[in-house]
């Protein structure tokens, strides 16, 4: 054992601690496998307590650290920096404090999305956002990330849902912001949502919980083509309707979760569905419901499907939740991207990505969350194969150039993290990148939470 | 899958590698891995286990005894299987990866141990009938009680783990053709396996009761051997090719089904087409495979007769892993109880979570296994029920052993046919 793994062992127990070179190299990466760094160590602690003397240590030796839900990431945000720890957050797990008549919880980082969901199930309550990953992802990588999910188009996402937290600083201080009752004056706790673990981390967090909907609507309209099915979308949202949940898949997409475990009944024939549902009080939803298929017919639906019981409502959602890792099928390496463009030019958006990846060879399933034209082209690839992976890189880089070139931005819900670094100045002036430098030194300042994840370290 | 192919992936490597390139790193079987649950790390998660025999396939690492662990921890449960969006065959990976460490790394003592256990008992019926014949013998005579008291460690648990020996009779194998009343509807063999005949040779009588009863022919082939699935799984593939071809050569071919009660044993069963693929027996072993049915499959194909008796009792059905993870069949087993006039069937927490049994993990890794059974005899304690019903011999005798070593409220274990065939033998009420 090294002197940082005894030091590290010291302050926990050698149980929360991993140093063997086999063990750290599955640290090296999270969903998006890349980019990789084998941390020194990774640390397992159980309470902010620990978690506050390992920071104070690190920050004593200069030792980068990175902080690590379940690795679920998809733009390199828990990926290691070099010579750094990995905090892993997986074994703060417990679900702290459930007030149900303030409609709150306590909860500690590490507590996966739809644990909380399924333990408040007997009050009625849940956690509004649901990322495609949230069966694994953790509250305090929602946080890290901001995550959202086909349901906050309605419901928001995890900043909407995030009343406070306690943050460890670097040095080890900690802090609580907000509360049960929010923030009253400057967000600092919205300040954190979104972060990527470069401003410290987060130990517990006060969740809003929401009411379960009394019932939900789920429809699928499949489409000739993905142009009919985006101005199905722009005819529904002008139609006034708040549809919990609007998504789009394509025709590969279609093709390739009918072929899995995940099967969902979406009509092959198709070269494009949508994936409309409404929540609410039964009473209201006649109304919108035909008014959605209504426009889904005017814009030329070729079949428009209710889902008749909670079981089919069930399979046409673990469909579409299914494309991403779907997709591991096609090519031994997957990048998922994330763009966002303003909805009147999704439709626009999508066929310009289409010709971007089909005129490099590139195999790429597209789906999108309509609703807040957030766009997600899955390429496929092989990564041992350097050309295949450079062309997937291009790809990729390009895919997020349409989106600023049509007005929208580099991530809606992924985070920027290693992945997307190089474009920031291309989204953001000088002016704002120094202001956020500013704002990282204020908690960091000697530059160890993270570095060089989400705000670029020099001038550009 | 149909019509796509995998692009850029050279064809000559070993299966198993090819399958730990489907793994997109998504993490979605993380939270489905019992030992994940349990440890909440990366190295004893599927993905990471992938991530390391892909790094050992590729050279990005080397077998060796750190390696090993996190290998020997997984229970080949194949939870993560059901979850996984892009269909990674876990197990083939996990098998690849075990036998790569094996042929490089130092057996330990309790390896040799495991591995002589396996060939030279478990593996050979009449050296199993024996040893068991004298366990019998070690209990009638009193014997068994007194060792307990001098019993302790590994072998207190391995002593408790083993149930009441059954009586000589219905250790014996069922007659090798039983014809149904009038014309058969169809032909089965009935494949026995190795403990099963041992400890819950009395599952093979209801099995044969209840598919005459269903108007189907039923053949036994007298020299048959274990499955080979515990030699495959601790690594030793060409024992469990051998016992493989044994079984193919002793089955007839003019059957419909070749029909087990063993979860454990049917996976494997089902998986002895691939085993032999490329070999001169790959179409013979791919009939026999797909031949193989579980009773419960067949019992609800064939449709379940209303037994005119009725079993009186709260039953929980608790998912073999083998049946649920390794061949999908989840809804049969629980048809088999809602059809017995009486039975209340009422569902646990988590069912499809591993009890811990996993072959003789439980024997090797008694850390890990005791902690998941607790947290499956509490999850089955809480349901209320006076029995717990499960369709492989490993389940039954862990849950048995759980539910003695654990305080709280006796519940019986039970195959799922026998209560279907008890209703069928008498019309008298239980309890
Ligand atoms: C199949 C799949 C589908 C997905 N679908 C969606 C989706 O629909 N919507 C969506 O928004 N995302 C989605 N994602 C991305 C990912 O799941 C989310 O970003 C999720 O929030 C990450 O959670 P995690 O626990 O895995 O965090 P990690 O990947 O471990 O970390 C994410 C970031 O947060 C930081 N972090 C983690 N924990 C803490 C903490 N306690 N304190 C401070 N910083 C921390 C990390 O440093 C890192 O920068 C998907 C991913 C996959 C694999
Ligand atoms: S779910 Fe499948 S693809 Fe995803 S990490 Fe697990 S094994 Fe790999
Ligand atoms: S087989 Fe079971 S124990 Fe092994 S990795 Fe899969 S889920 Fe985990």
């Amino acid at each position: 054992m090294d002197a940082l793994a005894e030091d590290l062992a010291a302050l926990v127990n050698r149980e929360s601690l991993l140093t063997e070179p086999d063990y750290l190299m599955t640290y090296e990466c999270d969903s998006l496998s890349f980019f990789k760094q084998r941390p020194r160590a990774v640390v397992l602690p159980r309470t902010t307590e620990e978690v506050s003397r390992i920071l104070a240590y690190l920050s004593r030796k200069g030792i980068p650290f990175t902080a690590r839900g379940s690795g679920t990431g998809l733009s390199g945000g828990a990926t290691p920096v070099e010579g750094g720890v990995v905090i892993s957050l997986a074994r703060m797990d417990r679900i702290l404090e459930v007030h149900p008549r303030d409609r709150c919880a306590l909860v500690q980082a590490g507590v996966v999305n739809t644990a909380l969901s399924k333990a408040l199930e007997p009050l009625g309550l849940h956690f509004a956002p649901d990322p495609a990953s949230q069966p694994v992802c953790s509250l305090g990588g929602n946080v890290g990330e901001n995550a959202g999910g086909p349901h906050c188009f309605k419901h928001g996402m995890t900043l909407n849902h995030t009343l406070g937290l306690t943050l460890v600083l670097p040095g080890g201080e900690v802090l609580h912001l907000g509360g049960p009752c929010g923030e009253p004056d400057l967000d600092l706790a919205g300040l954190v949502v979104a972060s990527e673990g470069t401003l410290g981390i987060v130990t517990e967090i006060w969740v809003r919980l929401t009411p379960n909907p009394e019932t939900f609507r789920t429809l699928l309209a499949s489409f000739r083509s993905l142009e009919d099915c985006s101005r199905a979308v722009s005819r529904i949202v002008r139609a006034g309707i708040v549809p919990s949940a609007m998504e789009i898949l394509d025709k590969k997409s279609i093709e390739i979760v009918e072929a899995s475990v995940n099967k969902a009944g979406y009509p092959l024939e198709a070269g494009a569905v949508l994936l409309v549902e409404l929540d609410g009080r039964p009473e209201e939803m006649e109304r919108p419901l035909s008014a959605v298929e209504e426009a889904c017919r005017k814009e030329g639906a070729l079949e428009v499907e209710f889902a008749k019981d909670p079981e089919h409502r069930m399979k046409l959602w673990k469909g579409r939740k299914g494309v991403y890792g779907t997709a591991g099928r096609l090519a031994p390496d997957v990048y998922v991207m994330d763009g966002v463009v303003p909805r009147n030019r999704l439709a626009e958006a999508l066929h310009r990505i289409q010709e971007v990846t089909d005129s490099r060879g590139l195999v790429c399933p597209n789906i999108a969350h309509a609703g807040d034209g957030n766009v997600h082209p899955t390429i496929c690839y092989d990564g041992r194969d350097p050309e295949q992976a450079q062309k997937a890189e291009e790809a990729g880089r390009e895919i997020l150039r349409i989106c600023l070139e049509l007005g929208g931005t580099i991530t809606g819900e992924h985070g920027v993290g290693l992945e997307k670094l190089s474009l920031m100045p291309e989204m953001f002036p000088p002016g704002s990148l120094r202001v956020m430098r500013r704002v990282k030194a204020v908690f960091d300042p000697a530059g160890l939470a993270n570095p060089g994840k989400l705000i670029p370290l020099e001038e550009p | 899958m149909p019509g796509v192919e995998k692009r850029g992936v050279p064809r000559d490597l070993p299966a198993w590698f090819q399958q730990s390139l489907d793994c997109v790193h998504c993490g979605l079987c993380l939270l489905q891995c019992p030992t994940y649950q349990l440890f909440k790390v990366e190295p004893d998660s599927p993905r990471g286990r992938i991530y390391l025999a892909r790094a050992l396939a590729e050279g990005g690492t080397a077998p060796s005894v750190v390696l090993k662990e996190p290998l020997e921890h997984c229970l080949d449960c194949r939870a993560c299987e059901s979850v996984c969006p892009s269909g990674v065959g876990y197990h083939l990976v996990l098998e690849g990866a075990r036998e790569t460490v094996a042929g490089q790394v130092p057996p330990r003592f309790k390896d040799r141990l495991k591995l002589f256990f396996l060939d030279a008992i478990l593996t050979r019926p009449r050296v199993l009938r024996l040893a068991f014949d004298l366990l019998a013998f070690w209990e009638r005579t009193g014997l068994r009680k007194l060792t307990r008291l001098f019993l302790f460690g590994g072998l207190k648990r391995m002593e408790s783990l083993l149930p009441p020996i059954p009586p000589k009779k219905e250790r014996r194998l069922p007659p090798p053709r039983s014809a149904p009343g009038g014309k058969p509807r169809a032909r089965a063999a009935l494949f026995t396996g190795c403990v099963m005949t041992e400890l819950f040779g009395r599952v093979h009588y209801d099995t044969l009761r209840l598919l005459l009863l269903h108007g189907v022919e039923v053949v036994v082939p007298q020299t048959q051997f274990c499955c080979g699935a515990l030699s495959l799984h601790a690594g030793s593939r060409e024992r469990a090719m051998e016992l493989a071809r044994l079984n193919i050569e002793a089955f007839p071919r003019n059957v419909d089904w070749i029909v087990f009660d063993s979860a454990g044993c049917g996976a494997m069963l089902k998986e002895y087409g691939r085993l032999f693929e490329g070999t001169p027996l790959e179409a013979e072993a791919k009939a026999f495979a797909s031949k193989a049915r579980d009773v419960t499959e067949v019992l609800v194909e064939l449709g379940i007769e209303t037994p005119p008796g009725r079993v009186e009792l709260k039953v929980v059905y608790d998912d073999p892993c083998h049946l649920c993870h390794a061949q999908g069949i989840r809804s049969q087993p629980r048809k088999i109880l809602e059809s017995v006039p009486g039975v209340e069937l009422v569902e646990s927490a988590d069912p499809e979570r591993c009890c811990g049994a996993a072959g003789i993990y439980n024997i090797v890794q008694p850390e890990i296994s005791e902690r998941l059974l607790d947290k499956k005899v509490e999850e089955v304690r809480a349901t209320g029920a006076d029995a717990v019903a499960t369709g492989n011999p490993g389940c039954m005798l862990q849950i048995r052993y759980g539910l003695a070593t654990r305080e709280g409220k006796p519940m019986e274990v039970f195959h799922p046919v026998e209560i279907l065939a008890r209703a069928f033998e008498d019309g008298r009420t239980r309890r």
